[in-house]
Parts: structure tokens; C-alpha cells; sequence
């Protein structure tokens, strides 16, 4: 019970960010089925905005160990 | 090797001081980013060396494959070929120390496998706030003295203050402009800081977890974590760029006619992200 907080903060963080990676997946493929010729740049786009999404994640990851291991 | 086979991963949030030059503090971090930098200069040196003598090298070709990607995108975000190359340097040094730091921090040579008086010798450059944070200052600073430079000092506070009798909807929309940048700053060390460390910590755990079948697990994350170190290096350098871009005054790509207006367009979309975010 202790390690609730921890979890948590690291669990909500990451259930938001699985919608948000879910949505910009979901463009880039809906995207690519339109122009499939422009596959490259819709490819670097993606990636580029998946690091926007992941990166609150990993803060979400980032805080959660700061509060464990800093008392 | 001896970093994985250890009973629990160690984390330590903070740096730590391996050794004392008078009353400055040497940390792990330190060591590598100077370990670092010398292994960009010999790779450029090794690069400029292989281009006088007019030859060819596999190394010369990448370099100057990653110097005109990155050129190109600079010029694509900013849409002024002029502000571009003043911008590059800046941009691209930044790009090149978060990639070359970002993959030394996970070699197996960093970490609890080589320690000095009980303390890691090496730690990347990223995995400490305060490079990360520094390094963010650095390109939010230039960010504004480019503002400063095309809007003039007063002009530069006309985009924050604005009185609100005259326009209530953008005053208000200045006053979030504020608290944007400061959010913005620690963001953007915030994320490279976070992923670079929650990368290691990864590792660390992962090889703790697969103990013995950890040299066939490892393997995969590693992969993993260079291919996240490159993307994280690669935002650093699209965000410092988009946000000088941020600070330029729309009238300025206008006046370049119908090609210069085109990419500025998209690079706007791009900016909006990042300020969400």
C-alpha cells in the first residue's frame, strides 16, 4: 500500500499518454492511407509528435522516482 | 557487465561529486559531457581533416549528410535562409552534444561498473537536471535576444504587455505568453532530462529482472535507448529552432514572396504543439 502514490503517479500519467499515442497513431495511419506518396514525412511527424506525448510519460515516470528515492 | 549482475539497481536523481578541485565540485555527469565533447572534436576534426585533403571517408559523408538534413530543416522551420545559418550553429552544436552524451550514457562503462570512492565515475550528460536545464536556459535566452533583435526591446515587451483597455483579448493572451515561456524552459529540459534518466533507470531494472537471461533481453532496450537518445536530441534541436522562430515577426517571411511563405505556414502548425505540450 506504501507504493500506491508511486504507481499511481506514474499510471496516470501513462494511461492519458496511451490515448493521446493512440490518437496521433491513428492520424499518421489515416494520413498515410490518403497520401500514401508523402510517407516519409508523415513518418518524421509522427515520431516527432509521439516524442511530445511520450516525453509526459516519462516525467510522469521521472516525478514518481524522484518521490520514492528522494525522502 | 558488472553493472547488471548486481543484487539491486542503485538510483540516485542527483549527479554525484567524484572528486574536489578546490571548492568546485566535479560531478559524473561532468566527466562524461567533457568525454563528450572531445569525442564530437575529434570526430569533426577527423571529419575537416578528410575534407582538405579532398578526399572521400565514410565519416566526412556523414557529417555532411547530418549537416544539410539539419540545415534543411532549420530553413524549413524558420523560412528565412539568411536567419537560418545564424541560427544552425547554436542549433546544431546543442543537437550534437545530446546525441554523442545521449549514447555514451548507456554504455556499459557508465553507471556502478566503474566507481571511485564508492561513487559512479560516469553518468550521462542528460541524466542530470542541471546540464539539461542550463542547456534549455541557454536556447530559450537566444530565443529571446533574437526577438529582442527584430522587434526591438520595447517591441519584445508589446508581445507580453499589452494595456487592456485597448485590447482586452490580447492582453490576456500576453499575459499567458508568460507563463508560457517559463513553462516552456523547464519542459523542454524537463523532457530530455526525463527520458534520458528513465532510460537508464530502464536498463538498470530490466537487467535486474531478467538476471541470467539478461544478455538476451538487454540487447532489445538497447536498441530501444539509442534509438530514443537520437529523437530526443533530434526534439531538442526542432524545438530551440521552433521556438526562435517563435520570437521572428510574421511580416518578415512576407516580404520573401510565395516560397518563403509557403513553409512558414506549416512551420506554424509545428509551433503550436510544443506549447500545448
Amino acid at each position: 500500500m506504501d507504493q500506491l502514490p508511486f504507481a499511481l503517479a506514474y499510471a496516470i500519467a501513462a494511461a492519458g499518454c496511451g490515448i493521446g499515442l493512440g490518437l496521433v497513431g491513428a492520424g499518421a495511419v489515416q494520413a498515410a492511407g490518403r497520401n500514401p506518396e508523402a510517407l516519409g514525412k508523415i513518418r518524421t511527424l509522427m515520431i516527432l509528435a509521439m516524442s511530445f506525448v511520450d516525453a509526459l510519460a516519462i516525467i510522469g515516470l521521472v516525478v514518481a522516482l524522484i518521490a520514492k528515492f528522494l525522502k | 557487465m558488472i553493472a547488471f549482475a548486481m543484487e539491486q539497481p542503485k538510483v540516485s536523481v542527483a549527479p554525484e561529486a567524484v572528486f574536489h578541485i578546490g571548492s568546485f565540485i566535479v560531478t559524473n555527469s561532468q566527466l562524461l559531457s567533457v568525454i563528450g565533447i572531445a569525442v564530437i572534436l575529434a570526430v569533426l576534426f577527423t571529419a575537416k581533416r578528410q575534407v582538405k585533403k579532398g578526399g572521400r571517408g565514410r565519416l566526412m559523408h556523414m557529417v555532411m549528410w547530418m549537416f544539410e538534413s539539419l540545415y534543411d530543416t532549420t530553413v524549413e522551420v524558420i523560412g528565412d535562409r539568411a536567419v537560418a545559418l545564424k541560427v544552425m550553429p547554436l542549433a546544431i552544436t546543442l543537437f550534437l552534444f545530446f546525441l554523442i552524451n545521449n549514447w555514451l550514457g548507456i554504455l556499459p562503462f557508465t553507471g556502478d561498473a566503474l566507481t571511485y570512492h564508492h561513487v559512479a565515475m560516469f553518468r550521462g550528460a542528460a541524466a542530470d537536471m542541471n546540464t539539461t536545464f542550463a542547456l534549455a536556459i541557454l536556447s530559450m535566452g537566444t530565443a529571446q535576444v533574437w526577438a529582442i533583435r527584430r522587434h526591438g526591446f520595447f517591441g519584445n515587451i508589446r508581445r507580453y504587455l499589452v494595456s487592456p483597455f485597448k485590447d482586452p483579448l490580447h492582453s490576456f493572451e500576453g499575459a499567458l505568453e508568460i507563463v508560457a515561456e517559463f513553462s516552456r524552459t523547464l519542459a523542454l529540459s524537463l523532457r530530455i532530462f526525463g527520458n534520458v534518466f528513465g532510460g537508464e533507470v530502464l536498463l538498470a531494472v530490466i537487467g535486474f529482472l531478467a538476471s541470467w537471461a539478461a544478455p538476451l533481453a538487454l540487447p532489445l532496450f538497447y536498441i530501444l535507448e539509442l534509438f530514443v537518445g537520437a529523437v530526443q536530441a533530434y526534439v531538442f534541436f526542432m524545438l530551440t529552432v521552433a521556438f526562435i522562430s517563435l520570437g521572428l515577426p510574421q511580416a518578415e517571411a512576407d516580404g520573401h514572396g510565395d516560397d518563403a511563405h509557403a513553409p512558414r505556414a506549416g512551420a506554424k502548425k509545428q509551433k503550436q504543439q510544443p506549447a500545448e505540450s
